[in-house]
C-alpha cells in the first residue's frame, strides 16, 4: 500500500519519517546522556553496584521515591472520591449557569500553574482567610506548605478533570435506563448498585491513573510547595541536583530513575484505562426520578457551591491581588516586556515543534493497517514516558559541552513544551484526520484534487478546529511552564513565569501576582487567538 | 476577533522591541560592562547592590550588571552550570564554607588585593577570595509574639512544637549552610538527632534567605533563620525594636561573604578594582546599612548606631575552610536522611 | 462498453474475482445480500482497490494503470458525497475544476447544471441547510459537468423514501440518456431494478451469481435469486 512516488516521498515520506523518528531518538539520546554521566567510567570497575540499584542505597533517594508515588496514590484518590459526588450532582442537575462552571473546570488546563499556586498561596496560606477559619475550629496548625500544600493544589487541578470525566460517564448511561429505574420504583441504594456503579466500574480506574501520573510528574507545584527533604519528588530531586549540589551524576540517576518509573506507570495506565469519547458535550441532566427530595437537592447544591468556592476562590484570589500588584507597585516593565517576548517567542517555537511532530504522525497513522498502526503510538509514548525534566537533563548533559548554556535555555524550553503537546494534539487531530479520510478519501482521489488543492479545500477547513485547539493549548501550557526554563533559565534572560518565580524567591509577592496577572492574561490570549482565530466562524 | 488578534500582534511586537532595546550591551558597546553575579538580596532596591553600582561606576568609566540566580549558593552553581563560557567577571557572595568547593572548580583567579589588613574575628589571608563582610547566624524572632525564647540551642531543640521555625536549603543558600554547620559543630555525631527533633517545628525550607526572610515578616513562622545583625535593619529603617536575634549560650556560627575574580573574566583590570571598592571606606560604609552585615573595613566610631548596641555572641563559631568540605558531605547527608522522614 | 475479465479484488480478508460487460449507455443494475460485495465491483471499477489480476476495460481502454481521477468514471456514494464546508454551488464547481478556480463562464454552467436537476437559485446555501434528496441532485448535478461516460451508483438514494427514490432514478435516466452515460448502480431494491436497469446481476459470495436482461433476469430466476428474493 505504501508505494510512494517521489513526489509523494517528500510530501509525505519524509515529514513522516521525521516526526517518527525525532522524539525516539531524542528520548534515546537523552537517555543514552543520562547513561554516560550516571556511569561515569564503565571500565572494569564494577565497584560502583548494579545500576540503577546503587542509587536506591540512598535513603534520600528512597525516600524521594516512595513520596513520589504516595503524593500521587492520594492526590488520586481524594480528586477521585471529591469528583464523585460532584459529577453525580452536576449530572443530576440543570440550572442557570451550569455551563458557566463548566468552562471554568476547564480553566486550571490553561491557568498557569504557578498562577493558580498564587492563588492558592493567597486563600489558603497562614494569612489567607481559610488558615484562620480552619486553625479557628480547632484543626491544628494546618500549612500550605509540605504534603498538606502539594495535596491540596494536586486536587485544585485534578477535581475538575476527574469530574469532566465522571460527568461524561453519567450522561453516557441511556436516557432508557433511568426512565426503566423510574419505572421500576428504584431508590437512589438500587439505581447506585444497578446503574451508576457499572459505568464507574468503567471509568474510575481509568480517572485514577490520568491523575495518578499527571501528580507523579508534577514539577511546578512541588518547586513551590514542597517543604525541603520532607516533600521531595524525584522530579524536583533531580533539579535539586543540579541547581543546588551541583550533583550532574545523582541528577542522570535520578532522570533514569523517574524515566524508568513513568515508563512503567504508563504502561499500567494502559492497561487498565479505557479509551473514552472525549465529546465535549457535558450540557443537560440525566432524567432521574430518585434525586428530587429537598434533602437531595440542598446535598447537590452545597456540593457544587463548596467545589465552585474551592475552585473559583483561588482565581479570584489570584486576580484581586494581581490586580493590586499591577496598579500598585512600580512594574519593572523593561523586565516584564522582554520576559513576555520570550515567552512568545518559547510558545511560538513550541507550536512549530507540536505541529512538525503531530501532523505527520496523525497522517502516517491514518495511511498504515493493522499492527503496524499500533508502531505509530510509540513516539507520543516516548515522549509520555520521559518527563520534560529528566528529558532536559539528558539534552543538557548532552549539548553542554558544545553550546554555552544561555543559548540552550529558550530553545530547549520550546523543544520539550512541543513534544510535551504532541500526546494531546495526536487526540485532537488524529480523529479528525481520520474522518476525512474516511468521509471524503475517495471523493478527493475521484476529482483529483492535486495535495495542495486538497489541503486547501477540504484539509485546512475540517482541521482548523482541532488544529486551532492543539496550538491553543500548546501555547498556553508553554506560556505558564516553570519545567525546563526553571532548571537551565538564564536570570538575566528569564521567561515571564521564570521572572516571576524569581520574584517569589526574593520575596517580593506583590510584584509576583501582578506578574502572575500579566501571564494568566497572555495564556488566555494566545489560547484564544489559536482556538477561536484559528478554527474561525463555525462552518460545518 | 480580529481586535484581539491585532492587540495581540501589537504587544508581541512591542515586547520584541522592548527586548531587544533592553539588551544593555547592544547600546552601552562604548563602556566596558563588568557582570558580577551576586545573591538576590543583594540586588534589591533596599540591599547594597544599587549604591556600590552608582559608587564604582562614578570611579571606572564603565557599566556594573548584577545577575542574580538565586541565594549565594544557587549563584555559585549556576557560574559552574556556565563553566568558562560564563560572562560573570566576578562572583559575589561566596561564603568561607564553600571556599574548599571553590579552590575545586577551579573557575577563580588569584589577585593581589591586600587582606589582611581587614578586620575580621578570624585570620584570613587568602590570595582569592576577598573579605567584604561578616556576621552570626541567628534566629530572629518577633517579641511582641513569641514570649518564651530559647536561650540555647538546646532549648530551641527541645522547645515546645507549636514553635514553629522557617529554615533555609543548605544546598542552595549559605545561611542554610551554615545552620547546617553550626549544628555539627555543636553537636557532631548527634547531629542526626538534633534534625529529626527539630523537624517538626520546620515550617519549610526555603529555597534562599529572601523567601524565609519574607514568611516570617509575613507571619507564615515564629523565628526565621538569619543573622545578628538583621534587628538593625528594623530598628534603622522602621524605627521597630520588637524584631530580636536570639542568643545562644553555646555560641554562634559565623559566616564570612567573599567575593572572587573569575578566570574567564574578560575584564580582570576592572574586577579587581571593583574588589577594592568593595574594601574600601565608600562600599564599607554603604554594607552594614543595606546587606545588614558587620563591615570589615570601617573604624568603629563610624559604625551605624544600631550596630553598636547589637548584642554579641559570646562565642564564635568556625570551621576550618581546608575541613569544611567533608564535613559539609556527611552533615548534608545526615540533613537530607533525617528531614524526609 | 464496460468490461470485466476475471477481475482480482483482494481485501484485507477476502477477496474476488468478477466477470461482467455492460453495454455502452445501459443502465445496470447490482442486486444481492449486503456484504456479497456489491460496493466493492463499483469501488474497483472507480479506481479505489488496487488490481490483483484479470481485466478491466472501459471502451477498450485498460484502467489498470489509471488513478481514479484519470478514469472515465464518476461515482455517487451513498453519503458524504458534498462537503459539508463548502456551498452547494462550490461543491458542484468542483466538477468542473477540483481546485475550483472558475471564470464567469464556468459559473455560469455549475448554475445550469444545478437548474437541471432542479436546484435553482440553491447554489449559495450549505448542504446541511438541504433535505436528502436535494443533497444528492446536488452531487448529481456535479456528476454532470464531470462529463464522464460512465457513472457508478453506490446506493445512494438508499435512505430516501419510495416516492422520492423513483423521482431520483428517473432523473439519473434522463439525465444518461441525455449525456449518453452507461450506468451501474448498486441497490438493495429489487423494485429499482425492474424500474431502471437494462441489465440486471445478482452479486453474491464473491461472484456474480446470475446475470441478464431486466425482465429475463427476474423472469427465469435461478437458485440463488429466489433465495435471495424470498
Amino acid at each position: 500500500m505504501l508505494k510512494l512516488a517521489r513526489r509523494q516521498l517528500f510530501a509525505f515520506g519524509i515529514p513522516a519519517a521525521f516526526a517518527f523518528l525525532a522524539p525516539l531518538i531524542l528520548v534515546l539520546a537523552s537517555l543514552a546522556a543520562l547513561w554516560s554521566m550516571a556511569v561515569p567510567d564503565t571500565g572494569g570497575d564494577a565497584a560502583g553496584g548494579g545500576f540503577p540499584f546503587a542509587v536506591l542505597d540512598d535513603i534520600y533517594v528512597r525516600r524521594a521515591i516512595s513520596f513520589t508515588l504516595m503524593q500521587a496514590a492520594l492526590s488520586a484518590i481524594l480528586s477521585t472520591l471529591l469528583a464523585l459526588p460532584l459529577a453525580r450532582a452536576l449530572a443530576s442537575r440543570d440550572f442557570f449557569g451550569k455551563t458557566a462552571i463548566l468552562s471554568l473546570f476547564g480553566a486550571p488546563f490553561i491557568l498557569p500553574v504557578i498562577v493558580a499556586i498564587l492563588g492558592l498561596l493567597a486563600v489558603w496560606g497562614k494569612t489567607g482567610p481559610v488558615h484562620g477559619l480552619v486553625t479557628g475550629l480547632g484543626y491544628g496548625d494546618f500549612s500550605i506548605y509540605g504534603l498538606s500544600g502539594i495535596l491540596l493544589a494536586h486536587v485544585f487541578f485534578n477535581l475538575p478533570l476527574a469530574c469532566r470525566i465522571l460527568l461524561q460517564g453519567w450522561l453516557a448511561i441511556p436516557p432508557e435506563q433511568w426512565r426503566l429505574a423510574t419505572q421500576l420504583g428504584m431508590g437512589s441504594g438500587a439505581i447506585a448498585r444497578h446503574i451508576e456503579w457499572p459505568m464507574l466500574k468503567e471509568r474510575l480506574p481509568g480517572v485514577f491513573a490520568i491523575v495518578f501520573l499527571l501528580c507523579a510528574t508534577s514539577f511546578t507545584v512541588v518547586l513551590a510547595l514542597g517543604g525541603g527533604p520532607k516533600a521531595t519528588t524525584i522530579e524536583l530531586a533531580i533539579y535539586q541536583a543540579i541547581r543546588y549540589d551541583f550533583d550532574l551524576q545523582r541528577a542522570a540517576l535520578l532522570a533514569f530513575l523517574q524515566i524508568l518509573l513513568c515508563a512503567g506507570l504508563a504502561l499500567v495506565s494502559r492497561l487498565i484505562a479505557r479509551d473514552h469519547d472525549t465529546g465535549d458535550s457535558l450540557g443537560g441532566a440525566v432524567p432521574r426520578g430518585d434525586r428530587s427530595s429537598r434533602l437531595a437537592r440542598s446535598f447537590d447544591g452545597a456540593v457544587i457551591t463548596l467545589a465552585l468556592i474551592f475552585l473559583a476562590l483561588p482565581l479570584l484570589a489570584a486576580f484581586i491581588r494581581g490586580m493590586q500588584g499591577l496598579l500598585a507597585y512600580d512594574l519593572e516593565i523593561s523586565a516584564l516586556l522582554p520576559a513576555t517576548a520570550r515567552s512568545i517567542a518559547v510558545a511560538l517555537g513550541s507550536c512549530a515543534v507540536m505541529g512538525l511532530i503531530s501532523l505527520p504522525l496523525a497522517q502516517l497513522s491514518i495511511h498504515l493497517k493493522g499492527k503496524t498502526k499500533r508502531l505509530v503510538e510509540l513516539p507520543g509514548f516516548a515522549i509520555m514516558v520521559a518527563p520534560p525534566i529528566a528529558l532536559g537533563a539528558g539534552l543538557f548533559i548532552l549539548l553542554n559541552q558544545h553550546i554555552p548554556i544561555d543559548r540552550l535555555a529558550l530553545p530547549l524550553t520550546a523543544l520539550l513544551n512541543g513534544l510535551q503537546a504532541v500526546p494531546f494534539a495526536l487526540i485532537l487531530i488524529g480523529p479528525a484526520m481520520g474522518q476525512i479520510k474516511r468521509d471524503h478519501g475517495r471523493q478527493i482521489q475521484q476529482l483529483g484534487m492535486s495535495r495542495s488543492t486538497a489541503i486547501r479545500l477540504v484539509h485546512w477547513p475540517l482541521m482548523r478546529k482541532p488544529i486551532g485547539l492543539s496550538l491553543g493549548i500548546t501555547a498556553a501550557l508553554s506560556i505558564g511552564d516553570l519545567g525546563v526554563i526553571a532548571l537551565f533559565g538564564s536570570p538575566t534572560a528569564p521567561t515571564l513565569p521564570l521572572y516571576l518565580y524569581q520574584q517569589m524567591g526574593a520575596y517580593r509577592m506583590d510584584q509576583a501576582y501582578g506578574s502572575g496577572l500579566l501571564l494568566t492574561a497572555v495564556a488566555f490570549a494566545f489560547f484564544l487567538l489559536f482556538d477561536k482565530g484559528l478554527a474561525g466562524r463555525d462552518q460545518t | 476577533m480580529k481586535a484581539l488578534t491585532l492587540a495581540l500582534l501589537a504587544t508581541t511586537g512591542m515586547a520584541i522591541v522592548a527586548s531587544l532595546a533592553s539588551t544593555p550591551s547592544a547600546f552601552a558597546a562604548d563602556k566596558p560592562t563588568l557582570t558580577v553575579y551576586a545573591y538576590d538580596s543583594f540586588n534589591t532596591e533596599w540591599g547594597p547592590g544599587p549604591a556600590i553600582k552608582e559608587g564604582f561606576e562614578k570611579t571606572c568609566d564603565c557599566v556594573v550588571e548584577y545577575v542574580a540566580p538565586g541565594d549565594a549558593t544557587e549563584t555559585f552553581n549556576r557560574l559552574r552550570l556556565e563553566g568558562s563560557s560564563s560572562k560573570a567577571d566576578v562572583l559575589l557572595g561566596l561564603d568561607s564554607n564553600l571556599v574548599a568547593d571553590a579552590d575545586k572548580s577551579g573557575l577563580f583567579e588569584p589577585n593581589s588585593i591586600a587582606v589582611d589588613g581587614l578586620k575580621l574575628p578570624v585570620v584570613w589571608n587568602s590570595s582569592t577570595y576577598v573579605p567584604f563582610d561578616w556576621g552570626y547566624f541567628a534566629f530572629v524572632y518577633d517579641s511582641d509574639k513569641v514570649k518564651t525564647v530559647p536561650t540555647s540551642f538546646e532549648e530551641l531543640v527541645n522547645a515546645p512544637d507549636d514553635l514553629k521555625i522557617v529554615i533555609e536549603d543548605p544546598r542552595s543558600s549559605t545561611p542554610g549552610l551554615g545552620l547546617l554547620l553550626w549544628v555539627k559543630n555543636l553537636y557532631g555525631e548527634r547531629a542526626d538527632e538534633i534534625w529529626q527533633k527539630l523537624s517538626p517545628r520546620i515550617v519549610t525550607v526555603t529555597k534562599g534567605w529572601s523567601e524565609a526572610y519574607g514568611m516570617f515578616l509575613e507571619g507564615q513562622a515564629d523565628m526565621v533563620l538569619s543573622y545578628t545583625t538583621s534587628p538593625a535593619y528594623h530598628i534603622e529603617a522602621e524605627n521597630k525594636t520588637n524584631y530580636k536575634a536570639a542568643l545562644f549560650s553555646e555560641g554562634h556560627y559565623m559566616q564570612v561573604e567573599l567575593a572572587a575574580v573569575t578566570k574567564s573574566s574578560q575584564n580582570k583590570a576592572l574586577a579587581n578594582q571593583f574588589l577594592s571598592y568593595l574594601i574600601g571606606p565608600e562600599a564599607q560604609k554603604i554594607i552594614p546599612t543595606t546587606n545588614w552585615m558587620y563591615p570589615v573595613a570601617l573604624p568603629d566610631a563610624d559604625w551605624p548606631a544600631s550596630f553598636k548596641d547589637l548584642a554579641r555572641p559570646g562565642k564564635a563559631l568556625l570551621f576550618d575552610t581546608g575541613k569544611v568540605s567533608n564535613i559539609r558531605k556527611v552533615a548534608l547527608d545526615e540533613w537530607l536522611g533525617a528531614l524526609s522522614k | 462498453m464496460i468490461r470485466l475479465d476475471h477481475l482480482f479484488i483482494a481485501l484485507d480478508d477476502w477477496q474476488m474475482t468478477i466477470s461482467l460487460e455492460v453495454a455502452a449507455g445501459s443502465f445496470c443494475a447490482l442486486i444481492g445480500p449486503s456484504g456479497a460485495g456489491k460496493s466493492t465491483i463499483l469501488n474497483a471499477i472507480a479506481g479505489f482497490l488496487p488490481h490483483g489480476g484479470g481485466q478491466l476495460f472501459i471502451d477498450g481502454r485498460d484502467m489498470a494503470p489509471l488513478a481514479p481521477a484519470d478514469r472515465p468514471v464518476s461515482m455517487l456514494f451513498q453519503e458524504h458525497n458534498l462537503f459539508n464546508h463548502m456551498t452547494v454551488e462550490q461543491n458542484v464547481g468542483l466538477g468542473v475544476d477540483p481546485s475550483l478556480k472558475l471564470g464567469k463562464t464556468e459559473w455560469l454552467r455549475v448554475e445550469e447544471a444545478l437548474a437541471q436537476v432542479g436546484l435553482d437559485g440553491m447554489g449559495k446555501r450549505l448542504p446541511r441547510a438541504l433535505s436528502g434528496g436535494q443533497r444528492q441532485r446536488a452531487s448529481l448535478a456535479r456528476a454532470i459537468l464531470r462529463k464522464r461516460p460512465v457513472l457508478l451508483l453506490d446506493e445512494p438514494f438508499a435512505a430516501l423514501g419510495p416516492a422520492l427514490r423513483k423521482g431520483m432514478l428517473q432523473l439519473v435516466r434522463d439525465l444518461a440518456a441525455q449525456n449518453g452515460q452507461t450506468i451501474i448502480m448498486v441497490t438493495h431494491h429489487p423494485d429499482d431494478a425492474r424500474l431502471a436497469a437494462d441489465q440486471v446481476a445478482l452479486v453474491q459470495d464473491g461472484t456474480i451469481a446470475q446475470v441478464g436482461k431486466a425482465d429475463a433476469f427476474f423472469a427465469n430466476p435461478s437458485d440463488a435469486l429466489k433465495a435471495y428474493l424470498g
